[in-house]
């Protein structure tokens, strides 16, 4: 033996060492896969790629066929070497795993590895393994796979090696081929694929079509056209989806003039109304090519009979955009029937475009209810100029007939923009009829108009009752603090009981969200110094609203008031008190209170308190629990405890409950309690849960919660 | 002509509908509680396993006009059953593009593996068909744009199969979020909203290194697979346990959350948007064809409205969980990182003016009326581009930013590699 062959041998048994060594290695990181957090992750990730392309190409040679062994750690290892290496940065990562994964593609592995290499190429290979991926576009099974890759790739090898595979493939894959290249839209291949437009293979032939028609291919069109005339409704579906397709994208090349063509025998192609959705889209791809030449498409078409169509036609219409469109679209108010108007005044609306107004104030005095309506909903778009016509229709008493007339003024003052449409509406109110001055002060409220508070404060005190009420409301709607002044004056001051509930409902409104809390509780304090019953009562009710420990401090001595009424309405308040700060007074209310009435009112409030506001400690909420147990004279108030305890998921809640099943009045409801909090102790107080659910099995009467203590208690291992 | 063909839309034409009435037998329009065949909406239903089986397939009444006229499935003894439930007036297919040539089906209802979806509702609005899809309505985000540019294209009605936010819309307080966070006056102060629990992840895992089986003989696994690449057939890889896939699905995730995010979606106002950003916590890397666990995931929107998904399934829980928690609920937990807004007067008063939405309008609705329905394409989509996010995050294991006009990653190709993933011919997505 020569001495450089045994140099090549010991070398040779060197590597077959290194590698073999190379593997158990990766063998034992990969073990660690998946990795449990970022730091794991981010050095597996690291280590795998050390060994670089030998250790990829040792981990491609674990992989095994499915149901050939277990490769699950490998499979683990090089999905998260491809995703780590497309990382952004990963470069040199990539480019390494693309370029030893492709090469792996050689050998001579089953074709399901194969399979997962070409879908790990789909994150990492870039344009230099094209070639070495295109090498499977002939093959039955790989085909897909690899046309699947390269579409995700979509480097500048693709189309020309997915061309290349053209010239030599047949049958199925010949059908991944051309499919692909339509979805690339690839021109260059077009003038081939036409030839297969009248394969007598149908999938080659569709998949042909569709191409051609993604590509853009003009010469497609006669075939498309030939085969929508045939009788197979799903053929001919192809054909036209195809057609359209094709419209779109000679609209996307530029080449307008032969889409609209395309797009206007499109429409005639229709039969009827069941594909009124092929006219929808061409008209919507018509649009696209021509837009102002499609007006007499749209218009023809916002008189059809298909409801889709017409609907359509009004999008589209009211997209176009350029102010001569408008005001060929007003101009054609003139000469239209009122469904036409109708449908042209949406479409004016939707345009958002001033030079329609003109037109749309004109329409609102025609003599069809329905165009009058249509024109003073789109007014909304005309601003200060349309006031007059809303204003008039507003003048109107409301009557059957003219219902969709003032709700569509109503809707275009609402909607109208700008604070100079709220100063107007102010001035119209001097002199305004009684209707009108009703839908401004409305209008006021709708359109959140704060800067004219003043005058719907003002309107609280018409004369007429029908004003009155909407200025209240308004007034509710839209005021804080200086708005609450004249309102607890009102329920101080008026003898009306409807006036007193107006202004009461108005305040508290505004008590319940006002940020002037102290002030809002002191304001309602000293006016119910002399105040009559009526309005102490009502002022209750709103310091109620107000909550907090000022409200609070304002209600308390009507808990003492010599007026039965009036501390009556205190404690019932005090029992509805919003917040927490009320707990203190129910309880000694419940503790102490002689009358039924009270006590049961006030332990309520405490209950319900209890659970408001930021959580306690468990075992505080419980005392809690317990201490308003003691309280309750009744079982209904027990079993709103019993409701309370049972949010509390612990081994003390659950004693607490179980302790009450003795009593007959409260059985069930404890029974249940304790199923529901034991079924939560289930999860990692296994015996505590297990002897709860057997007592409530031993106490229960109820057949359908024995039966559902059963089923979890069945769930649990035996003792 | 048979009663079959005559449906709604036709009856919409006016006088040459009247007629084709005219000429309906009597004892098919008569009867107490019958609906004339002009307000039957008619369906077929694409898919009739667990899912089609429980909703979409239902059963013509004797002696009143049929509304199923149509099943399709590729498994036979699904078929089988569905054809059952229906009775006779419905008919069995086993390529629903066969089903999209019948005139006298006004809708479909979509109850198929989630690869499926984009394209069958795809087909369908291009045959004139309006849709009802199951959820997740996609199975990648370009599906989603596909799916709703095409529902405007052709003029029809989506709805998803998922309707919490008809619900919300009657919750007040949601409501007033949602005006506030529309009207845009918080500015960029969005609230966090925390989902818990419920994705069911472990249930909707998929099975690793399993050996192939044979195909059995009901089934077309070819058709079944679709789209999606050839892989040997296993029972757990269709079937219900599709779910844990990802060449169908999305894991637990893709399953359950768009019933959780779409009326989250809705109160947030975000219907017509997505995040901008997204994170995940999860074990790295996912598997390549089985869906897995995952313990958190974070999208932000660009008003810093923030979605918090956890799994409860794995990893540690939050230390602030409890916190979070109220009562048994903890769905939609919501927290203002800055503080509950306090609005000024003038906040208040833009607020007041910014119009209320028009109530949510039901499928069935939407197919007579022609107007969008509540669970629409666009927002049903941007609902399921919330699900792919986090599952590409998941996949992933990086945080990814999002552009939501685009609907592209930013700064990652690769990551934008699981945006639009190409189909196995012949199935193609266009419009």
């Amino acid at each position: 033996m020569t001495t450089v062959r045994r140099f090549v041998l010991a070398f040779s048994f060197a590597l077959a060492m290194a590698l073999s060594l190379r593997a158990a290695d990766i063998a034992e990181l990969i073990k660690k896969l998946p990795a449990q957090n970022a730091e794991e992750r981010d050095k597996l990730c690291t280590d795998l790629f050390i060994e670089g392309a030998p250790g990829i190409k040792a981990l491609c040679k674990m992989l095994v066929e499915p149901g050939k062994g277990d490769d699950v750690k490998v499979r683990f290892a090089l999905h998260g070497m491809a995703i780590h290496a497309s990382r952004p940065g990963g470069d040199t990562d990539r480019k390494l795993f693309g370029e030893t994964v492709a090469a792996e593609l050689s050998g001579d592995a089953p074709s399901l590895v194969k399979a997962f290499l070409l879908t790990q190429l789909r994150l990492t290979a870039g344009d230099e393994q094209v070639a070495q991926i295109a090498k499977f576009l002939g093959d039955k099974e790989l085909s897909d796979h690899a046309a699947q890759t390269l579409l995700t790739l979509r480097t500048p090898s693709v189309a020309p090696a997915l061309r290349a595979a053209l010239a030599t493939v047949k049958e199925g894959p010949r059908v991944t081929v051309i499919t692909a290249l339509g979805v690339l839209r690839d021109k260059d291949a077009a003038a081939e694929i036409l030839k297969d437009a009248e394969s007598p293979d149908s999938a080659i032939k569709n998949a042909a079509l569709h191409a051609l028609a993604n590509i853009g291919d003009a010469s497609a069109a006669p075939a498309l056209a030939k085969a929508a005339g045939v009788a197979d409704l799903y053929d001919r579906s192809q054909a036209l989806q195809a057609s359209l397709t094709l419209a779109q994208r000679l609209v996307d090349l530029g080449k307008k003039a032969e889409a609209a063509k395309m797009c206007r025998s499109l429409s005639l192609l229709q039969i009827g109304p069941k594909e009124a959705h092929i006219q929808c889209a061409a008209l919507n791809i018509l649009a696209m090519a021509e837009t102002e030449g499609a007006f007499d498409d749209l218009k023809a078409a916002l008189k059809h009979e298909s409801i889709e169509v017409r609907v359509t036609a009004l999008n589209i219409a009211s997209s176009i955009p350029g102010e001569a469109v408008t005001k060929r679209w007003a101009a054609e108010l003139k000469t239209a029937d009122p469904k036409f108007a109708v449908e042209i005044l949406a479409v004016l609306e939707r345009r958002n475009d001033p030079a329609a107004c003109p037109a749309i104030t004109e329409s609102a005095k025609h003599a069809d209810g329905s165009v009058r309506a249509a024109a003073l909903h789109a007014a909304v778009i005309c601003g200060k100029g349309a006031l007059p016509v809303l204003f008039a229709a507003l003048g109107q008493e409301a009557g059957k007939d003219n219902a969709d007339e003032l709700a569509s003024a109503h809707s275009a003052l609402a909607r109208m923009k700008g604070k100079e449409i709220n100063t107007a509406l102010a001035a119209a109110l001097d002199g305004a009829s009684l209707n009108l001055r009703k839908a401004l002060i409305r209008a006021f409220s709708d359109r959140g108009a704060v800067e004219h508070l003043a005058v719907l404060v003002a309107a609280t005190s018409d004369a007429d009752a029908g004003i009155r009420a909407i200025a209240y409301d308004s007034v509710g709607f839209l005021g804080d603090m200086p708005e609450l002044t004249p309102l607890v004056k009102a329920i101080v001051k008026t003898e009306s009981d409807e006036d007193r509930g107006l202004a009461e409902k108005a305040a508290a409104a505004i008590a319940a969200r006002t940020e002037h809390k102290g002030a809002a509780a002191a304001l309602i304090q000293d006016a119910m110094n002399g105040a009559s019953v009526k309005a102490r009562q009502t002022l209750l009710r709103i310091l109620a609203k107000i909550g907090g420990t000022d409200a609070l401090a304002a209600l308390k001595p009507a808990l003492k008031d010599p007026t039965a009424e009036v501390a009556d309405t205190a404690v019932r308040e005090l029992a509805n008190w919003p917040d927490n700060s009320a707990l203190a007074d129910l309880l000694d209310i419940a503790k102490s209170s002689q009358e039924l009435t009270h006590h049961v009112l006030a332990l309520n409030g405490y209950i319900r308190l209890l659970d408001v506001g930021a959580k306690k400690p468990v075992n505080e909420r419980l005392a809690s629990y317990k201490g308003a147990l003691e309280l309750c004279r009744r079982p209904e108030e027990k079993k709103k405890v019993i409701s309370s305890i049972q949010t509390v998921k612990t081994v003390e809640a659950a004693k607490m409950v179980e302790a009450l099943m003795s009593d007959d009045a409260l059985r069930e409801e404890a029974c249940n309690a304790a199923f529901n909090i034991a079924k939560e102790l289930a999860k990692n107080q296994k015996d505590a849960a297990r002897d709860a659910f057997e007592k409530v099995i031993a106490t229960t009467k109820r057949e359908d919660l024995k039966k559902n203590v059963q089923t979890e208690l069945d769930k649990l291992p035996k003792k | 002509m048979s009663t079959k063909n005559i449906s709604r839309r036709r009856f919409l034409i006016g006088a040459t509908a009247a007629a084709t009435v005219s000429i309906v037998p009597r004892h098919v329009l008569g009867g107490p509680g019958n609906i004339p065949p002009s307000e039957v909406i008619t369906r077929a239903v694409i898919g009739t396993g667990g899912q089609g089986m429980g909703g979409h397939v239902v059963k013509n009444e004797d002696g009143k006009t049929p509304v199923m006229l149509a099943a399709c499935d590729v498994d036979k003894n699904h078929l089988a059953a569905a054809l059952k439930k229906a009775g006779d007036k419905c008919e069995g297919y086993s390529d629903f593009r066969r089903v999209l040539d019948r005139k006298d089906i006004d809708t479909i209802h979509i109850a198929t593996p989630p690869h499926w979806h984009a394209l069958v509702s795809l087909s369908a609005l291009q045959a004139g068909k309006d849709v009802l899809c199951e959820k997740p309505m996609t199975r990648f985000i370009h599906e989603g744009r596909i799916v709703a540019d095409a529902v405007k294209r052709y003029g029809r009605v989506f709805q998803i199969g998922t309707y919490g936010r008809f619900g919300m819309q009657n919750d007040r307080e949601k409501m007033k979020l949602r005006k506030l966070l529309a009207s845009g006056v918080l500015g960029n102060n969005g609230p966090t909203v925390r989902l818990v629990g419920g994705f069911k992840i472990k249930e909707w895992s998929g099975k690793i290194n399993q050996p192939p089986q044979p195909v059995p003989p009901e089934l077309d696994y070819n058709f079944w697979l679709g789209p999606a690449p050839f892989k040997p057939y296993f029972a757990h890889r269709v079937h219900g346990s599709f779910r844990g896939y990802w060449d169908y699905d999305g894991g637990g995730l893709a399953d359950m959350a768009q019933h959780f995010l779409d009326p989250a979606q809705f109160y947030l106002a975000k219907d017509d948007t997505s995040p901008v950003e997204v994170e995940a916590v999860a074990p790295f890397p996912a598997h390549p064809d089985a869906c897995g666990l995952w313990g958190r995931v974070t999208l932000k929107y660009a008003d810093g409205t923030t979605l918090i998904l956890e799994s409860g399934e794995w990893g540690e829980p939050p230390e602030d969980l409890e916190l979070w928690r109220q009562g048994e609920h903890a769905h939609h937990l919501i927290k203002w990182p800055n503080g509950e807004p306090v609005l000024s007067a003038q906040q208040r008063a833009e607020l007041a003016a910014f119009p209320n939405p028009d109530p949510l309008v039901s499928f069935q609705n939407a197919v007579k009326t022609r107007k969008q329905a509540g669970g629409n394409a666009e927002a049903a989509h941007r609902c399921a581009t919330i699900i792919h996010l986090a599952n590409i995050a998941i996949r992933t294991g990086r945080k990814l930013k999002y552009d939501p006009v685009a609907e592209q990653f930013i700064g990652d190709a690769e990551a934008n590699r699981f945006v639009d993933v190409p189909y196995r011919a012949p199935w193609r997505l266009e419009v």
